[in-house]
């Protein structure tokens, strides 16, 4: 069973940017969540039917995972419990959970299905691709969306406020869509690493930034010593 | 993905106790575990159920190492009840973890301290991270297979377990580590008081003069495997999740979203309504929950259901609701004539392999339900 990636979309939005879906709800949100229903909204437009046969397809599986949540709204509420202005916002309470994003791409969206989210710092990412590539190695003719987003502070009017990445991956051919990437393995392995070895300077996490190259590898590490190394070519 | 995973240790924290016997005894007693002088009673007088065990307390100024300590305990007591770590190579052990308040501690100080400066993903402090309990547990102990951290609010630890399960199906560990831990923080505290629903009396599920939730710390971890082990607990015999798709925290109001995933916990089980004797409901105390889920446990089981609140004794502990409401559900399952006192509903008689479903309700919409069994004591 091959895996392959149908659909790949990244977007970075900045304070200046005008969004392409108008709903009621968008002014309340952050960044990171205006960001992931935007990149929802370009692909509707790009692929139509994309996101209707996986969202609410009958095998689907979403992940949504994040490096640090939703940044904006734990630093509204840490700010006021440090200066002890309260109460502190109750929406910024609310969007504090790492799975707000998800929750408006329920409800905007009307997607029922589960979204299983991951706060799996660095590695968030490369573990929901590991989980869905044994997946779609075990079971025949599903699909999974992936979707990862990070939000970032005190930016910039030109510099991106938060950055969302949306994978649809199938093991089966949908000739139709994009398809620009097959994910040809990936490995998970724990190392004996101190934490001494680790320091800002460490590339801790890889960008998906090499989608001209025939093949490329990817490796992701932790503290922990965790690593995972995947191998993706391009059809 | 039917196939069942066999529960080969339980181990609980909360606030009642560090041990499930401990734990059965006093909400067998009906005795809660909530107080006024906890540690943040010069922020908020209201009851919380904090952790009443020295040790533990002793890192009260440190919620993100208290978390990490009470999930070091709790491991520990699995490995006491399971050899585990001499039993699988650390690479056949995965490890599940839910968790929303992790990384807390950390993020208040480091944005004291950070304050006004340019920050982006690379400058920020690694113990932010929620994910920094796995990897500390991964680092003290013989834990080198696939590791996660679940963060969708108050279902994390259902997540988990769930994920754990589906993931065992799939082959890929043998056995593993699954739960939640959560710690009362400043920021849930004040989060939770901001939206009004704390209750400024011990939280009272299912009441008609219950007014909110009772924040606790606590959670649990079940060892789950793929064969049977000499002493098995029970069995996960799998799960439902949903999303409401309604509002960022209240359900919808008929309970539509929890029927939803209990009903696909029964049919992926290929289970009948009959079948299951008893549900542990999220029953968190909010009248915005308990009408919506005593809505939807009717609508989907009638009367003849046995029905358990037991954050009335330990509290809500957020990401660890989900397995400390788990491992109480095996305990229950296994002595349900006895454990029936406690439990709200009817039911005409016990069966003899009793089955029940767990329920655990988040913000952002994301519902999630276990279905259990346990071995009859």
């Amino acid at each position: 069973m091959r895996v392959f990636v149908e659909c790949f979309e990244e977007i970075s939005l900045k304070k200046t940017d005008s969004l392409s879906f108008n709903h009621p709800l968008a002014r309340r949100m952050s960044f990171l969540q205006k960001a992931g229903l935007e990149v929802m909204s370009r692909i509707e437009k790009d692929y139509p039917m994309l996101l209707d046969s996986y969202l609410y397809g009958p095998e689907c599986e979403i992940f949504y995972t994040t490096t640090y949540g939703e940044l904006q709204a734990v630093h509204t509420i840490a700010n006021q419990i440090n200066a002890k202005e309260l109460p502190v916002s109750p929406l910024a309470f609310q969007h504090s959970v790492n799975n707000a994003a998800a929750g408006y791409l329920s409800i905007i969206k009307k997607v029922k299905k589960n979204v299983v989210t991951l706060g799996s710092g660095y590695l968030a990412l490369d573990k929901a691709i590991y989980s869905i590539f044994h997946r779609l190695k075990n079971e025949p003719e599903t699909t999974a969306i992936l979707v990862h987003g990070d939000e970032y502070l005190f930016q910039n009017e030109d510099q991106a406020q938060a950055q969302v990445q949306f994978f649809a991956f199938s093991n089966f051919a949908k000739t139709k869509w994009q398809r620009p990437l097959e994910l040809l393995d990936i490995v998970y392995r724990t190392d004996e690493i101190a934490e001494q070895d680790f320091d800002k300077d460490h590339p801790l996490f890889a960008r998906f930034d090499n989608l001209k190259q025939q093949t490329f590898e990817r490796t992701v590490r932790s503290q922990a010593g965790e690593l995972i190394h995947s191998h993706w070519s391009v059809p | 993905m039917n196939q069942a995973s066999y529960v080969g240790g339980v181990s609980a924290i909360c606030a009642l106790g560090k041990s499930m016997d401990i734990i059965e005894e006093k909400i067998m007693k009906g005795q809660s575990a909530f107080r006024r002088n906890h540690r943040y009673q010069e922020w908020l007088d209201v009851p919380c159920g904090e952790i009443n065990c020295q040790s533990l307390l002793a890192f009260s100024k440190d919620t993100d190492e208290m978390i990490f300590q009470m999930s070091c305990d709790a491991l520990e007591q699995i490995h006491e009840q399971s050899s585990l770590f001499s039993r699988y190579r650390p690479d056949e052990i995965g490890l599940f973890i839910g968790t929303t308040t992790m990384g807390s501690q950390t993020t208040l100080e480091q944005f004291r301290k950070l304050k006004h400066q340019m920050l982006d993903i690379n400058t920020l402090h690694w113990n932010m991270q929620q994910n920094t309990l796995t990897e500390k547990l991964q680092r003290k102990y013989p834990l080198k297979g696939y590791a996660s951290t679940f963060s969708s609010a108050c279902s994390s630890g259902a997540m988990a377990i769930w994920q754990a399960h589906i993931a065992l199906s799939r082959g890929m560990f043998k056995a593993c580590i699954a739960g939640g831990f959560d710690a009362i923080t400043l920021l849930t505290l004040m989060g939770f008081s901001s939206l009004q629903v704390l209750d400024p009396e011990p939280c009272q599920p299912f009441s008609k003069n219950g007014k909110g939730i009772t924040l606790a710390d606590g959670g649990a971890l079940l060892l789950l495997e793929q064969e049977p082990s000499k002493h098995c607990f029970g069995r996960i015999l799998g799960g439902g999740a949903c999303s409401e798709g309604y509002h960022m925290t209240h359900p919808e109001p008929n309970g539509s979203g929890m029927s939803l995933s209990m009903t696909q916990a029964i049919n992926t089980c290929q289970l009948k309504t009959s079948d299951i004797a008893y549900i542990n409901a999220h029953g968190s105390g909010t009248y915005a929950n308990d009408t919506a889920e005593k809505k939807a446990i009717a609508s989907v089981f009638g009367e003849h259901v046995l029905v358990h609140a037991t954050k009335a004794w330990h509290g809500h502990t957020l990401g660890g609701a989900g397995a400390l409401e788990a491992a109480i559900s095996l305990r229950a399952l296994s002595n349900l004539p006895t454990w029936r006192q406690s439990c709200h509903g009817n039911l005409n008689e016990v069966p003899s392999q009793p089955i029940g479903l767990s329920n655990s309700f988040g913000f952002g919409g994301n519902n999630v339900t276990l279905a259990l069994q346990a071995v009859a004591s």
